[in-house]
């Protein structure tokens, strides 16, 4: 069995992140209808870009929140190996494709990837954390 | 490092859960402490050792190669 560790600090968290990305969802919506309908103006067109970046930027400052709120030190340790690994994952991912754009000419990381191999690779981590911490469960 | 947590707990007859509470972390703190795959903290082992009664060095050693 999975061991149950949600501290307090880490539930505030998760529910803060759920919001963000409810906010997202709103947020990207909105931006689209905008800039299809009211996206001539260079200004506007800056503006609703700019906007659905608001929530992901916010789930990233929450995210360094979480990790002074967080008492538990196993916990943090655990948030800040996964934050290791998504940006390894991210920076390593971003210099083999500049090498690629440099020497060989190719395409640059589509619109949005950087902050997918960040949380793909956190996400990675977590799921190896959780593997691990169920081996060792039974007391 | 090597610790005895394991066999402190049994003798204060606790579970991790129990031990989780008094050291104010999780269980999952609680096991992977014991299991080696955490080091605790110089505060963490002062309250680890302040809830068995004993010298952080009574509980904690290193490894012997």
């Amino acid at each position: 069995m999975f061991c149950s560790g949600a501290s307090a600090a880490k539930k505030r968290y998760e529910r803060d992140v759920l919001r963000f990305m409810a906010a997202y969802v709103v947020v990207i919506l909105c931006s689209a209808w905008f800039v299809k309908h009211d996206g001539h103006e260079r200004f506007y067109l800056y503006f609703w870009s700019v906007i659905p970046a608001i929530p992901i930027l916010g789930v990233l400052v929450r995210m360094g929140q979480y990790l002074q709120e967080e008492k538990d030190e196993y916990q943090r340790w655990l948030v800040m190996q996964a934050i290791l690994v998504g940006t390894a994952l991210l920076l390593g991912t971003v210099v083999v494709n500049d090498f690629l754009r440099a020497f060989a000419n190719a395409a640059g990381l589509p619109p949005f990837a950087g902050f997918m191999i960040f949380c793909m690779g956190m996400a990675v981590m977590q799921v190896v954390q959780r593997l691990r911490n169920r081996v060792s469960a039974d007391e | 490092m090597n610790n005895r947590l394991k066999a402190l707990r049994a003798e204060l007859g606790l579970s991790q859960q129990e031990l989780a509470a008094r050291l104010e972390v999780s269980r999952q703190s609680v096991n992977a402490i014991e299991t080696g795959r955490y080091d605790p903290s110089l505060p963490l082992a002062f309250r680890i050792a302040k809830v068995f009664g004993k010298a952080i060095e009574e509980i904690f050693e290193e490894d012997s190669k």
